[in-house]
């Protein structure tokens, strides 16, 4: 298991997606994360990790992950340098009484993370030597 | 991915060709189910998924239904689910893919 309590780079590409993902799971149980929490934790980890490899960069370019247990929350941090984009603005056709032709198919993902965790913030700063998004996720774990 | 397989079956009910898929719908197996879908979407009248065993749905795979419900659509046919349980179902609601599918708990409400 990688130790993700500190910051940890990978190429952000889609062959190394199961890699981050199966590290992630793993400091998530070590944490205690409860077995009926795993289910959101991976919709959160598959919906911000595959926008980031989509559409971060043009050409590959790396995603930083830190996940630990911050009290009584796990908590998920993805980082990239790709193009500023903040997903808790995006407002997409997914409500009721809408059409299916209205429907969006973007935007789902988001919709969904920000339904099932707790908390989740977004920045655009210096980080790591660059302009970063940082996306940030908590659950609690109880 | 993570070593999960999406495995598929077809039979009649009700009327309905009933496409039954077990696994993940997720981004490592949304275009295979989305290929087995839209064939099946594209020559039947009526055709529900079974997600009775379906363990896990992410927005991938909500892409996929709603691919295949506009593909429907547009060719006025006929698509819904049927069967989701516990957290799939919850994915379902809370994107409001419930309704818009027309969501049955099981396939005894065809």
């Amino acid at each position: 298991m990688k130790d993700l309590s500190a910051w940890q780079d990978y190429p952000a590409t889609r062959e190394m997606y199961d890699t981050m993902r199966e590290d992630i799971l793993a400091n998530a149980q070590a944490a205690g994360i409860p077995e009926r929490k795993e289910f959101t934790l991976e919709l959160g980890i598959e919906e911000m990790l595959i926008n980031i490899i989509t559409y971060a960069y043009d050409a590959p370019g790396p995603v930083w992950i830190r996940a630990r247990r911050e009290g009584d929350f796990f908590r998920l941090d993805f980082a990239d340098h790709g193009r500023p984009f903040n997903p808790l603005t995006e407002e997409r056709c997914h409500s009721k009484g809408r059409t299916v032709e209205d429907w969006e198919e973007g935007g789902l993902g988001i919709h969904l993370v920000r339904k099932s965790f707790d908390r989740i913030a977004y920045a655009y700063e210096d980080f790591q030597g660059g302009k970063a998004n940082i996306l940030s996720l908590w659950l609690k774990l109880t | 991915m993570a070593n999960e397989v999406v495995q598929k079956e077809t039979k009649w009910e009700n009327g309905w060709l009933v496409w039954s898929v077990e696994g993940r719908i997720d981004i490592s197996t949304a275009d295979l189910v989305y290929q087995s879908g839209e064939e099946i979407v594209g020559r039947e009248e009526k055709t529900v998924l079974d997600m009775s065993k379906v363990t896990y749905i992410s927005s991938a795979g909500l892409r996929v239904l709603l691919r295949l419900l506009k593909k429907a659509k547009k060719e006025g046919r006929e698509f819904t689910v049927a069967g989701a349980g516990g957290v799939v179902e919850t994915v379902l609601t809370d994107s409001n893919m419930d309704t818009l599918l027309n969501m049955r708990k099981s396939l005894d409400e065809l």
